[in-house]
């Protein structure tokens, strides 16, 4: 496969302010990039490790996208599931479960995606944080196979610093090619209010990666090269309902518009129409008929003209 | 290698009742096992997952015993370190990595993340004729049936120290299914509490006797433990240490010796209770892990010999 979603799968209950439980979402990292992959190209697959019941879960979605499970790892009995309880002033506590320990457990380690590369793939998708043994092994295998990643920042430094997370990615960000931040943790890493944009943007362009999609909530995100910026504000396809995933699905489009050497203009728009879809629903893109792929692509060509024009 | 100890590492921040403070000892359930066994055998691997700080912090302490570190596997910057706080009678009052719930819940993942899998544990059993294998594990079925797999292939035996937010009454299900692959079943009394849901120790035992396993060993704190098999039990009292420093890891260190008696005694309950009690007594003695395990062994050797003895005259 070209593409690949690394990392956990997660899925979710919520249990609303009155105690009434909901359905369970499927969720997780590398399953929302998994299906902005799948928006894009059928030519992608999920890598994970899960436990044995994500297939009452995720199995008819997979198996309705024609996704193989070739990379998929049965570790344990259960796959991640969180829930979120809503208190009456609309914040929410949430837990895990099975516990953290079990989610650890279930983590993408290095060697899984070498192992899940193959001789066409030339990119993944990895939500990953700042440790230096496992960012060495990906270095090792990404040289080796030469395959570019798309690193969503993720994690602090153990002491939880600001000054040493910041040392710590500027130590490994050349491993990656493309980066995805959002703009609270750029605020914390950088030290700059997020919402002045043109300083943290200017940060990110003295990054040595090719390009970064820099992500600023509600508002849209960038597309940064170490040469330009674009700017393109979020796209609602219908209304929006629920924007969990929209982060990592974004990215995982993001990864996958670059790669298929689309310029900065489009790979936000494409970043920003998946967004879009995903926030349409509570969940994945329920069906991605080659319909809707048709008309993700027109609308994001559209987007990404306007962007040009606009210059 | 003919023991194995297997399973996780920790790096323990000692905090005691009378205000002692002792930071990164070696700790967790495989290198505690570890030293139980080698005080009577060089013949036992370590085989964990840690963070890469644990060569350098323990690099004195892995020279000085000549550890085999062919099974210990750096897979992340940093070991597990932990915070573990005693209350006067050296029992464990909490488990702390920060109150922050962040901070709890990546503590946790990573305690996860270096967990060894089946198929780790796997490379160091197959074809080396393994005589006897500890680790500390969960009640995860999937986990059990390739455990199940490695065992039937290599037919070593098994000690099971289950993991204590696992032992409760609603996983017994889970446990019994476990308990068919496992020939000596670890757990102390506040687990057994919480399995069966009764305070009242007669009770316990009544209700360990019935479970299937051939022997178990049931950990009572500092009054000492009972080896229970055959639907007998048998109690040993806590062996009087040279210094009480440090309790952390005594049911480890007891249940890794248990382990190494059961296959030397050919599962002699009065052996393997004695010599538990010896292992918790030495462990006791020092900060963190026995710092020089082969130097006790004779002192060790002559204390199970004349006890047992002592035991069986009785």
């Amino acid at each position: 496969m070209k593409y690949l979603a690394c990392g956990n799968i997660m899925s979710d209950i919520v249990i609303d302010a009155n105690g009434v439980p909901g359905p369970l979402h499927m969720g997780g990292p590398a399953f929302f990039a998994l299906t902005a992959l799948r928006l894009w190209t059928k030519d992608c697959k999920l890598v994970c490790k899960t436990g044995a019941d994500y297939d009452e879960t995720y199995g008819s979605w997979m198996d309705l996208h024609g996704l193989s499970r070739e990379s998929i790892r049965v570790e344990a009995d259960n796959c991640t599931v969180h829930v979120l309880k809503y208190r009456p002033d609309g914040l929410f506590d949430w837990e895990s479960m099975y516990g953290y320990e079990a989610l650890g457990y279930l983590i993408t380690p290095p060697q899984q995606i070498d192992e899940a590369c193959e001789d066409d793939t030339k990119g993944f998708y990895f939500a990953n944080g700042l440790d230096t043994v496992i960012w060495r092994k990906i270095d090792e295998f990404k040289t080796r196979r030469g395959v570019k990643m798309m690193w969503e920042f993720g994690g602090k430094a153990p002491d939880g610093t600001p000054e040493t997370s910041l040392k710590m990615m500027k130590n490994v960000i050349h491993i990656a090619d493309m980066w995805s931040i959002n703009s609270a943790e750029a605020e914390f890493l950088f030290g700059i209010p997020r919402d002045k944009d043109e300083d943290i943007i200017n940060e990110i362009m003295k990054l040595p990666v090719e390009m970064t999609l820099y992500r600023v909530g509600k508002r849209g995100a960038y597309a940064v090269t170490p040469s330009t910026a674009v700017f393109c504000e979020s796209i609602d396809i219908t209304e929006s309902v629920d924007p969990t995933g929209c982060g990592n699905s974004s990215t995982g489009a993001a990864m996958w518009a670059h790669l298929e050497g689309y310029d900065p203009e489009m790979v936000v728009s494409i970043a920003n129409v998946t967004a879009g879809y995903n926030a349409a629903q509570l969940g994945p893109i329920p069906h991605i008929t080659d319909e809707i792929m048709k008309d993700a692509f027109e609308i994001a060509s559209q987007k990404a003209l306007k962007l040009k024009e606009g210059k | 290698m003919k023991y194995i100890a297997a399973g996780n590492t920790m790096i323990d921040n000692g905090h005691y009742a009378d205000g002692r403070r002792v930071t990164q000892n070696l700790g967790g359930p495989a290198p505690f096992a570890y030293s139980g066994i080698r005080i009577w055998d060089d013949e036992v691997q370590l085989i964990s997952n840690v963070g890469r700080d644990f060569y350098t912090i323990f690099k004195e302490w892995l020279d000085k015993n000549n550890v085999d570190t062919s099974g210990i596997v750096a897979k992340l910057d940093t070991s597990n370190h932990i915070d573990m706080y005693f209350d006067e009678h050296g029992d464990v009052l909490d488990i702390d990595s920060g109150t922050d719930k962040r901070n709890t819940y990546l503590y946790a993942e990573k305690i996860g993340y270096l967990k060894l899998f089946p198929e780790e544990l796997s490379k160091f059993t197959e074809g080396k004729n393994v005589k006897g294998l500890y680790m500390a594990q969960n009640t995860d079925r999937l986990i059990w049936e390739k455990f199940a797999e490695i065992k039937k292939r290599d037919g070593f035996k098994y000690m099971w120290e289950i993991e204590g937010a696992h032992c409760i009454a609603k996983n017994m299900e889970d446990i019994l299914f476990a308990l068919q692959y496992t020939d000596v079943f670890s757990l102390n009394i506040g687990e057994a509490r919480n399995l069966f849901e009764t305070d009242d120790e007669d009770e316990i035992i009544r209700k360990l006797k019935e479970l299937p396993v051939d022997m178990i060993l049931f950990r009572v704190g500092k009054r000492g433990l009972f080896t229970i098999k055959e639907g007998k039990h048998y109690y040993h009292d806590s062996i009087k240490p040279e210094r009480l420093l440090d309790p952390a890891g005594c049911g480890n260190t007891s249940t890794g010796s248990a382990m190494y008696s059961y296959c030397e005694t050919d599962g002699d309950p009065i052996a393997v209770g004695i010599m538990a009690n010896i292992a918790a007594a030495l462990n006791i003695s020092y900060y963190g892990i026995i710092p020089h395990m082969e130097a006790e062994r004779e002192k060790a050797n002559a204390m199970a010999k004349e006890l047992i003895s002592k035991y069986k005259s009785k």
